[in-house]
């Protein structure tokens, strides 16, 4: 049944899985409304540990969007960007295939999923977007785009580490213009808040598109209050979710097919609940994951608890209630 | 009609104007504690208290409100790992209401851990001229102090009392760790001028910092983590330890800052041991109490009406920030701050709340530090003998 005003679109993008204060919720809707079609991109990059739950955590929000927006009679073409050649830049030839191969096995699980769920979004690998006509005429028009605008290279040089701007601006800076390319073909994007340099690189070569959702950060699992105290950039921005060895902390991330229930136990055991929202909260994550995937299985509408009361064993055990079959 | 009320018809003020004015004071207040957060020496600590939320009640109430390298203090509390506080006092009387809330903090402080040295500084006492000559402060440290610190409830397997004056080995760690120091350092950090004494140079240049990294010497297991609590105007004296730590390859010591305990006379003046009338004293008896906090300063308008429709200002209240310091529970204090913001509770109930608080606290203290020996004094202080250096 439709809604007025989009108001589950609403309540759902205003929720504690995303970060609403990094986005304008009114003025996404309004595009929305106007709209009517939608093409929606989440993308990821992979490194050698594998895929993470939290990569599937943003599965499942890309899909419960996805049939929010069908709800409306709003035609949506959503899709998961497999980063593949981004995953393989930078790194030595070694790494690279076994980076290649890890994807591979990442694909086969993200399938099982895609199946299991009856996610609607299509995977689409990087390297095969790269062939396209459409791409590479894009490419070239924002390669002309960014010769020419100071803001676009001022911009790009943010999306990068201040020691990989000189490396950056010898290849003219050739991955964030392919970001630029491919997002620029999308009227959404969902991403962790780190991406959004690359949106508004993206929006000012559109001069709108995408529209950027931000997911709430991701965080390591294991650690007491003190590590984040110790580890601000931790506390502000997280970890990459989609990057299981992200700030070297594949040991405290749960990985598909390769974290013991044990383990996952311990991670949740030893992590810290936080007492106020604005803080890092993990286990918040796990319970979130796990009713996410709840509702997305069975078609239901997603119901959140705005407090975290219930204890350590009893989310636990609804995650592996969830997603026994991944763990061992 | 009372004082207030007729000093204000006498300045032709009204009661709008007098709580406009009082809350002038408490933004006054605010933006001195705010301007000492710079985010270079000194950083804010409410993100980390967020964290700490109910670790330690002075991080939770904002009485610690600035610090500087806190964050591996905070790993060995949340990971029951051993640190080390100093945190002192120059003696030359009777500790009073201040002082205690530190000492509460330590005591926190140590059940989260930490192992607690107290330097009494009879030295830093005669050469800021407050005492006559250092015997007189030696007496007040061994006969006053010590025993009201014992009767607090401080752990004696825990707690060390380092005597300045009466530990010759400070002598030898004073004269190694001075030899970092230049006098042009001291200058920008103190203001030596020429007409400091060379006791005061000697001090403020070798002296303190050397108890402040006494803790990490050899005979004390090495290097560890230190935290020291002070009030902002001791800040320097951190910076200089710090500094040396690093030349000498010890840890810096972390900092946290606390503000002073307001006077019961004047929100915007300190509680000061040696000007007797800005302080209440440990040692006070029930009527001086009583008498004192009659006369206190009050976050309230001076008519009645106006109180209860203008609320009052809890954070200028001598009264309500003596509760806010020592009282155990948070539940109480926000109540107090709340019914008395709002004006349900009445400036001179508050008064009446607190001589009682205050003189039931100070029973105890007293009547502990009475029956503790000097038996009890020995085996807390600090007599380590340093060969190391």
């Amino acid at each position: 049944m439709k809604s007025s005003n989009l108001t589950k679109i609403k309540e759902y993008l205003q929720s504690r899985l995303f970060k609403p204060s990094l986005f304008e919720v009114d003025g996404l809707l309004k595009h929305i409304q106007t709209k009517r079609e939608l093409r929606i991109l989440y993308g990821e990059t992979y490194d050698l540990f594998g895929l993470t739950i939290d990569s599937i955590k943003n599965y499942f929000l890309l899909e419960y969007l996805t049939r929010l927006l069908k709800e409306e009679d709003i035609s949506v073409e959503a899709v998961l960007l497999i980063g593949d050649v981004a995953s393989i830049r930078n790194i030595n030839v070694d790494d690279k295939n076994a980076v290649l191969k890890q994807i591979e096995r990442n694909l086969k699980i993200i399938n099982k999923i895609v199946n299991k769920y009856h996610l609607s979004f299509k995977v689409k690998k990087m390297s095969s977007i790269f062939k396209t006509q459409q791409f590479i005429t894009n490419f070239q028009k924002v390669q002309q785009f960014y010769e020419q605008s100071n803001v676009m290279k001022d911009l790009l040089e943010e999306t990068v580490l201040k020691n990989r701007v000189k490396q950056e601006l010898a290849v003219g800076f050739k991955y964030s213009l392919e970001e630029v390319a491919i997002i620029s073909n999308f009227d959404l994007k969902i991403g962790p808040p780190r991406e959004i340099k690359y949106d508004k690189a993206s929006q000012i070569f559109t001069g709108q598109k995408p529209l950027g959702i931000y997911v709430n950060p991701t965080y390591p699992l294991g650690f007491n209050y003190d590590y984040f105290i110790n580890h601000p950039e931790i506390d502000e921005f997280g970890v990459t979710p989609y990057k299981a060895g992200s700030n070297r902390l594949q040991a405290n991330r749960i990985i598909l097919g390769q974290t013991s229930r044990e383990q996952i136990k311990e991670l949740i055991t030893k992590s810290f609940i936080p007492k106020f929202e604005d803080l890092p909260n993990p286990i918040n994550d796990i319970y979130q994951i796990s009713v996410l995937s709840k509702a997305v299985r069975e078609g239901k509408t997603l119901s959140l608890r705005r407090d975290t009361v219930l204890s350590k064993d009893i989310i636990y055990n609804l995650f592996i209630d969830e997603f026994n079959e991944y763990f061992k | 009609m009372n004082l207030m009320s007729t000093l204000n018809k006498i300045n032709n003020i009204t009661i709008e104007e007098e709580h406009k004015n009082k809350l002038n004071i408490k933004n006054q207040i605010d933006e001195n504690n705010l301007s000492l957060v710079d985010g270079q020496s000194l950083k804010d600590i409410s993100r980390i208290a967020k964290y700490m939320n109910g670790v330690h009640e002075y991080i939770d109430r904002g009485i610690i409100y600035a610090h500087l390298d806190f964050e591996p203090i905070t790993t060995a509390i949340a990971n029951k790992q051993p640190f080390t506080i100093v945190s002192g006092k120059n003696p030359s009387s009777s500790l009073h209401l201040g002082h205690l809330a530190t000492f509460r903090m330590l005591l926190k402080f140590q059940e989260l851990g930490g192992e607690i040295v107290i330097p009494l500084t009879s030295d830093e006492s005669y050469i800021d001229g407050k005492v006559k000559n250092i015997k007189e402060a030696e007496n007040i440290a061994y006969k006053i102090i010590a025993p009201q610190i014992l009767a607090m409830g401080f752990d004696p397997q825990k707690t060390k009392i380092l005597f300045h004056t009466q530990y010759a080995d400070l002598y030898r760690i004073s004269s190694t760790f001075g030899q970092y120091i230049s006098i042009n350092q001291l200058s920008s950090a103190f203001g030596i001028n020429p007409s400091s004494t060379a006791s005061q140079v000697f001090y403020r240049g070798a002296v303190q910092l050397s108890t402040i990294l006494l803790p990490q010497l050899l005979e004390f297991g090495g290097n560890k983590n230190v935290l020291v609590p002070v009030s902002v105007d001791q800040h320097p004296y951190i910076l200089l330890a710090r500094d040396v730590a690093k030349k000498i390859g010890m840890i810096p010591p972390s900092e946290v800052v606390i503000p002073f305990l307001q006077s019961h006379k004047d929100p915007l003046i300190k509680m000061s041991s040696s000007k007797p009338d800005t302080c209440i004293y440990l040692t006070d008896t029930p009527d001086i109490v009583k008498n004192k906090l009659n006369k206190a300063y009050t976050g309230s308008v001076s008519t009645l009406d106006g109180h209860k429709r203008l609320g009052a200002i809890p954070e200028i209240d001598s009264c309500f920030q003596i509760i806010r310091y020592h009282h155990d529970s948070i539940d109480y204090i926000n109540q107090i701050y709340s019914d008395y913001k709002n004006g349900s509770l009445k400036s001179s109930d508050l008064k009446e709340i607190t001589i009682k608080f205050v003189n039931d606290m100070l029973k105890g203290i007293q009547e502990r530090a009475k029956n503790v020996s000097d038996k009890e004094i020995q085996e807390v202080t600090l007599k380590m003998k340093i060969n190391s250096i």
